[in-house]
């Protein structure tokens, strides 16, 4: 289908991942395509979370971690081919509570470019604005740009948390349910920004929300128990899904 | 555990009544052909009082699946569910509106023994019509596609009877002008008949998309 169209952005290949002696994922396989929103659902505990935070190498942190299988992003593997930092800035991450520096809204986006060595005041300027509109939050803030991030309201938190990704170029963004902390109608101005992301990025998301992946993703991956159980296109996935479990759980019948 | 119980209840409504409505639809149905077959004007007359009943059932079911959509957000086979109850609800109360039809003529008709003849010739077209109907009432209740399937094949047999009896009628309406007026009441209660078996693959198309989440087209 049209998935095909695309370029593949990143290839999961037999994906095992353990904490300890606990199997957290089971043999995954998953193609992502560039410039789609791909949504991840399953019950809490199915590994849906475990498995976003893989892809730029968040449960490296995790002693206890042991992961088999391959990861390619753009061809290479992600363990071998890539420096975690130079990995992460081209695969970001959006968490579920909007977590801002405590730090004016400018020095949060900022940040990032700060970071990769970028001190020019117009450059940096430059990049505030364009990541600001990027998240579809500059013409509320652009008068508040030097007031503490956490005066503003939660909406606007994760707005700007999607902003401070932005401003470092990134190519992936991963967002572990980024609304689920939101009123309805911050959830919907992010879902309509995630909707003018993928013209530039290719995204990533976890959500508890049925109605949400319907919404916003061209593919939906039902995960359980750590395993894939059917991945399609998201209209398949609700209209007619080929897998009972997966039935069961889009209908509301458990978890 | 099972979880939406109210919704649950909420689905197994719509599927109750469905199944009401298609046993209004087919007394309907099996009256108005006694009526005309047997020159029962009450009998017809029923049928056409009864009529509000089934346009009631209708609109119940349609404003059920409405509030259910708005209020439970249902996905895969309980939205296929939902969609193909408006859809047939929608199907069987234009296949009840031919019952009153097939009343209506019987009305016009009361005292015209000259069309006796064509009378009979019009009942095994009308019994073949409400076959095929309860056929796709059997293929809801068991969510059976091949029945479903096998019925809407029937709706070329009804073509052809159509075909010949349009023919028929037209040489009587040639030789006997002084009965124009009852012979285009049949020809048009011919094309009712006809309509009925495209109403009846319809229904058999939304079973079949109900069951395998696909569209067919029966009959093309």
């Amino acid at each position: 289908m049209e998935q095909n169209e695309t370029k593949l952005k990143i290839k999961v290949d037999k994906l095992d991942l353990y904490y300890g002696d606990f199997q957290a994922l089971k043999a995954v396989d998953m193609d992502i395509h560039e410039n789609k929103v791909t949504a991840l659902i399953g019950p809490s505990g199915c590994g849906k979370s475990t498995f976003i935070r893989t892809l730029n190498r968040m449960n490296d942190l995790i002693d206890s971690v042991k992961i088999e299988g391959n990861i390619t992003y753009d061809g290479t593997d992600i363990y071998r081919g890539y420096d975690v930092i130079e990995l992460r800035k081209k695969i970001g991450m959006v968490f579920q509570k909007p977590n801002p520096f405590p730090m004016s809204v400018y020095d949060n986006v900022a940040y990032g470019p700060r970071t990769h060595g970028i001190k020019n005041k117009a450059q940096l300027d430059e990049i505030v604005e364009r990541s600001l509109k990027g998240a579809a939050l500059w013409e509320e803030i652009k008068d508040r740009l030097h007031r503490p991030a956490l005066g503003i309201s939660g909406g606007q938190q994760q707005r700007l948390c999607i902003a401070r990704v932005l401003a470092v170029e990134p190519d992936v963004v991963l967002m572990d349910e980024p609304t689920s902390a939101l009123d309805p109608i911050s959830t919907s101005r992010i879902e309509d920004l995630i909707d003018e992301l993928k013209m530039n990025y290719t995204i990533v998301i976890v959500t508890h929300n049925m109605q949400q992946a319907g919404r916003i993703s061209d593919s939906t991956s039902f995960f359980f128990e750590g395993v894939v159980i059917e991945t399609g296109p998201t209209e398949e996935i609700f209209f007619n899904p080929r897998n009972k479990k997966t039935e069961d759980y889009i209908s509301g019948r458990f978890g | 555990m099972t979880t939406r119980h109210h919704f649950q209840e909420a689905l197994q409504e719509v599927h109750d009544e469905i199944l009401k409505m298609g046993t209004m639809v087919e007394e309907a149905l099996d009256t108005a052909l006694r009526a005309f077959r047997d020159k029962e004007i009450v009998l017809a007359e029923h049928v056409i009082a009864e009529d509000q009943n089934i346009d009631q059932m209708q609109l119940l079911i349609e404003d059920r699946c409405t509030m259910i959509m708005a209020t439970e957000q249902p996905v895969a086979t309980d939205l296929r569910n939902l969609i193909t109850a408006i859809k047939i609800a929608s199907s069987l109360e234009r296949i009840a509106d031919h019952a009153v039809h097939l009343s209506k003529t019987t009305a016009r008709l009361e005292g015209k023994t000259k069309m006796d003849p064509l009378r009979s010739l019009i009942v095994p077209m009308a019994e073949e019509g409400i076959s095929m109907v309860k056929g796709a009432l059997t293929a809801l209740t068991e969510h059976d596609v091949e029945k479903a399937r096998t019925v809407a094949l029937h709706d070329n047999r009804l073509d052809e009877i159509h075909t010949r009896l349009f023919d028929t009628l037209i040489n009587f309406q040639r030789e006997n002008p002084d009965f124009a007026y009852q012979t285009t009441d049949l020809l048009f209660l011919i094309r009712f008949l006809e309509r009925m078996g495209d109403h009846v693959t319809h229904i058999c198309e939304w079973i079949i998309l109900r069951e395998t989440g696909k569209h067919t087209e029966l009959n093309k």
